[in-house]
């Protein structure tokens, strides 16, 4: 009780230092004059009156010194002092003060970001309520491109008890049509639930309900937030707004968080429209990732048994709907991090291997300050203080730094991660996840934390155990501790190139790795290839069974007539572009958004094997398709235009789909079931990642099947912006209420393809070149010491005759052990971390010694560079300046 | 730091609790006085014995202070004893009364003979 008021009246001294200084002031001064009166009562003059006084006061500034003790906290108190004193001496040397400053703030911030997205990524709560009980469900049977149907949907609800809830959604495209102009969208059809479902997060409004899924109910919409301010202006009373969905009138209910994006790159979300006989629609594989949540307390295990044993009930129940299909769940987080996970620690592990090379390369910076420091760091041991205060306040010193560069660390951190988001943040589910939340900044703490300690701690502990008689007789350049010193230095220098060896083998893996990748044939020529998508309105992109459009708009492209018409004008026009060398329709084009397509193969007249994969991508291509994207033809015919609606139907397969379903054998002739007949052979072309193998395909004629779809290719020999330019005109000029959308380059696909790879190469060889010039400070610091140190000796050899390449041999000896030994240790490090990277190197295994050889042989060569530099200077020396500077 | 009257503090704060109880608000030099006169001028205190037991005291929150007027019109500070202030008196004072019958009973002449 008596501490704590004793503790809490010295905080409030803190304070309040200045005033209560003033206010003992006047308390003594007082004193002295009520003194002073009495002795002036006793018949003495004022003046001797205040001496005798003051006399017997003993000391005012002694009795005010013994209470400002009293009122200081003395932790607080020399902390104070020595932060004082450490803005003063940085004061005079600003240089090394930003060297440290910078480069903590570059690593720091470095692997703030890096910790955000892992943070967000992994650590961090799901951006809905419900996050840790959700699970998406993965269809694992032979039939993988089997999405579940309305009936299947309505079962899984029923059939279990593990699950609270079930839903789904199917995506659609539709045009947000405003008078004539229409802009494309993307829009998710929901269950009613999926907002309550999820807990999803709302800007405004309310989110979806089941009450809102059903044919006689208004037509509501949610839209999405980056939607909303994109057309709407981020205005409040967009709510119970009424809005066109290619014609159909919507009202606006709610708008969703910006980290609410799920599915992703959703734009509006509306409720299903549930059909007549929709819980008897079997085989009409139209939901994409049911989500279930999980009743409380089940745990992933027993829902993953029970879904099985749901899928198999189903299976026996429905034998051919069923067929091939069988649903696994993985957390809802699982599902949204993805492929990411892997890339993120990667990263991770890189950027921390940068910030602890930065840290040893500061810790050998603060040892040349303690060094040249030496003698005042005498004088001060000398004259009583402690050690302790000695290190206390050189370790103040690196944590005044730390925290500074972290200050600005945070601020980069920031600026990158909103870059990114920027940038990636619609195409990454979990992209608004990131960000500088406290644990975040618990992390910088404890990193800047470790960091001040790692740099300063040690050159501190040195420092203070200074030997004060030869600190004093060298007046400032310890002769005697040089030698420990120079250990010291070697050791650190040591450790940074066991850091810098799994970096550079880590960026020289990645870059390897990315530059076969980008070499890999995608079986297709996406040179001067413009393409875009076009989603012609039909029922509002409302999912329905035949083209009766129920509960929505119709529109004028609802016979396959019309599409005919649309496409074979919107191709005529194109052709007659200047610069056209070829149009093609190709739904289902390689690298394009819609490129993934997935279908079955069965060849008629051969025993259906249900256990058997039988996966094809399925492509809806124009005649002139092969043509423009080069896809050799390897037997058979190409489409003709004579392959038409009323024609015969007919497709072509992929080399691959010939070995893997024909087993080989010539298939020309044959007949695909619900597909029509094989008329010829072309080569593979890789779906959208290229790596893996190319996926087998089955090509139609588009003009058999006039899907409202279509993604256009042209090739151009002009420059592709005023191609795409030109084409959105002409779209606008056959029907204005048609959008295109995903314009852009061929090649476009195919770089996002590699971004990911791209990234990883590029990050991790900028760490590990930042991380090679710290080593090379290093190193080129050590050799420079010695040649200062040594250089009377060197003087002295050198008047004596001795060949200068001895001379330089002699000073690089004291690193070139240690580089060695640094680089076998580093070999052993970088084993362990391109472990990590094993699933992001594309044609090459983590320890390609190739890549070892030619790391090892480049660190080397700069290594020795660097200390070669200073060496030289050695030979400079000249024997008389040496001399006579001793 | 350094306190030249540690030994004395126990003393020291007793009696500015007991003047300030017997006097009731009194100004620092009041207590100086009050207490050199009790002790019939055997301890003289001067500012760097007085003033760090009254800062410590008021710290613990066993006196309060507060700026005044002097009878002769002089600016000055007042201190007076809190009601915690006044329960250590007490306790404190019995603790005293015990040790010093102790401490007589120890240094009695008688003792060494008995």
């Amino acid at each position: 009780m008596r501490l704590i008021h004793v503790m809490a009246s010295r905080v409030r001294s803190l304070v309040r230092r200045t005033q209560q200084d003033r206010d003992l002031a006047d308390e003594l001064e007082s004193h002295t004059i009520i003194a002073a009166d009495e002795y002036v009562r006793r018949g003495m003059t004022a003046e001797e009156a205040r001496r005798l006084a003051l006399v017997d006061s003993g000391g005012i500034e002694a009795a005010k010194e013994v209470i400002r003790s009293q009122r200081a906290i003395p932790f607080v108190d020399t902390l104070w002092r020595d932060v004082l004193f450490a803005v003063r001496s940085f004061r005079r040397t600003p240089g090394l003060a930003a060297t440290v400053i910078l480069t903590l703030a570059l690593s720091i911030g470095a692997t703030t970001a890096m910790f955000s997205v892992v943070n967000g990524l992994l650590l961090s709560p799901l951006p809905f309520a419900n996050g840790e009980r959700l699970v998406w469900t993965v269809n694992r049977g032979t039939r993988p491109y089997d999405a579940m149907s309305p009936a299947d949907l309505t079962d899984w609800a029923r059939m279990n008890g593990v699950f609270e809830q079930v839903g789904s959604w199917l995506e659609s495209s539709t045009n947000l049509t405003d008078g004539a102009n229409a802009t494309h969208i993307s829009a998710a059809e929901v269950t009613g639930n999926w907002f309550t479902m999820l807990g999803a997060p709302m800007a405004l409004g309310r989110g979806l309900r089941s009450d809102d899924e059903g044919l006689d109910k208004p037509r509501v919409l949610v839209l999405s937030y980056a939607l909303w301010q994109a057309q709407f202006g981020g205005d409040a009373r967009v709510i119970d707004r009424t809005v066109r969905l290619d014609g159909t009138p919507y009202t606006v209910v709610g708008v969703a968080q910006p980290a609410f994006a799920f599915p992703a790159s959703v734009d509006v979300w509306r409720p299903v429209l549930p059909q007549a006989n929709w819980s008897a629609m079997r085989a009409s594989r139209i939901f994409h990732g049911p989500v279930a949540l999980l009743k409380a307390g089940v745990t992933l295990e027993q829902a993953r048994a029970q879904a099985r044993l749901t899928a198999a009930q189903l299976r026996a129940s429905y034998p051919s709907a069923e067929q091939g299909l069988d649903y696994d769940l993985q957390p809802l987080r699982e599902h949204l991090v993805g492929d990411s996970r892997r890339i993120v620690f990667a990263l991770f592990g890189a950027v921390a291997l940068l910030l602890t090379i930065s840290c040893v390369n500061l810790a050998s910076l603060m040892l040349v300050r303690a060094s040249t420091r030496q003698g005042e760091i005498g004088v001060r041991l000398a004259l009583g203080a402690s050690s302790r205060r000695i290190v206390g306040q050189l370790v103040v010193e690196s944590l005044l730094l730390s925290i500074v560069g972290a200050g600005m660390g945070l601020v980069l951190a920031r600026v990158a991660i909103q870059a990114v988001v920027k940038l990636q943040g619609s195409k990454l589910p979990l992209a608004a996840n990131v960000r500088l939340d406290w644990a975040v900044l618990l992390f910088v703490g404890s990193i800047t934390l470790c960091a001040s300690l790692m740099f300063g701690l040690w050159p501190a502990v040195t420092s203070a155990r200074t030997n004060i008689g030869d600190a004093l007789r060298s007046g400032g350049r310890a002769a005697g501790a040089s030698r420990a010193a120079l250990r010291t230095r070697q050791v650190l220098v040591g450790l940074q190139i066991v850091m810098v060896v799994p970096l550079m083998v880590g960026a020289v893996l990645l870059t390897r790795s990315f530059s076969r990748l980008v070499s890999v044939d995608p079986g297709f020529s996406a040179k001067g290839v413009v393409r875009f998508d076009i989603a012609l309105p039909r029922c509002g992109g409302v999912w329905s069974p035949d083209t009766t459009c129920v509960g929505v708009v119709g529109s004028r492209y609802m016979t396959k007539r019309s599409i005919q018409q649309f496409s074979a004008e919107l191709t005529e026009r194109l052709q007659s572009m200047p610069g056209t060398t070829g149009v093609a329709i190709g739904f289902g084009a390689p690298f394009t958004p819609w490129a993934r397509n997935q279908g079955a193969i069965v060849i008629e007249g051969e025993p259906e094997t249900p256990d058997r994969p039988n996966v094809v991508e399925s492509k809806y291509v124009s005649p002139e398709y092969f043509a423009t994207l080069e896809v050799p033809i390897m037997k058979g015919r190409s489409f003709s235009a004579a392959d038409r609606l009323e024609g015969q139907p007919v497709v072509i397969v992929s080399a691959n789909a010939v070995s893997a379903y024909f087993g080989g054998a010539d298939p020309i002739g044959k007949r695909l079931r619900g597909m029509g007949e094989v008329v010829g052979v072309v080569g593979d072309t890789k779906t959208g990642a290229l790596a893996g193998s190319p996926e087998p395909a089955v090509y139609a004629p588009f003009d058999q099947w006039l899907l409202p779809y279509m993604t256009v290719l042209i090739r151009t020999t002009d420059d592709p912006d005023a191609v795409a330019a030109n084409a959105r005109k002409l779209v606008a000029v056959i029907d204005p209420g048609v959008s295109i959308f995903h314009l852009g380059r061929m090649q476009d696909g195919l770089d996002a393809s590699t971004a990911p790879a791209r990234l990883a190469a590029s990050v991790v060889m900028a760490f590990a070149a930042a991380a090679l010039l710290l080593a090379m400070i290093g190193i080129h610091g050590v050799v420079a010491y010695v040649v200062r140190e040594r250089r009377r000796e060197i003087a002295i050899r050198l008047a004596l005759g001795a060949e200068s390449t001895r001379v330089v041999r002699l000073v690089m000896n004291e690193v070139l052990t240690v580089i060695g030994v640094g680089l076998v240790l580093g070999v052993g490090a970088a084993l362990l971390f391109v472990r990590s990277l094993g699933g992001l190197l594309y044609d090459l295994p983590p320890t390609d010694p190739m890549t070892f050889i030619l790391s090892i042989a480049t660190l080397f060569v700069v290594a020795g560079l660097a200390a070669l530099l200073p060496g030289l200077r050695a030979v400079r020396i000249s024997p008389l300046l040496a001399m006579r500077q001793e | 730091m350094q306190e030249k009257f540690d030994v004395q503090q126990g003393t020291l704060a007793l009696m500015v609790l007991r003047t300030l109880d017997v006097l009731g608000p009194v100004h620092g030099y009041g207590i100086g006085r009050r207490i050199e006169e009790i002790s019939q001028h055997k301890l003289t205190l001067n500012y760097g014995t007085l003033y760090p037991a009254l800062n410590r005291l008021e710290q613990e929150g066993l006196i309060t202070s507060e700026w005044g007027v002097s009878e002769n019109n002089r600016r000055a500070k007042y201190y007076s004893i809190t009601r915690s202030g006044k329960k250590r008196l007490a306790s404190d004072q019995r603790e005293w009364k015990q040790t010093s019958i102790i401490m007589d009973l120890f240094l009695d002449p008688a003792l060494g003979s008995r």
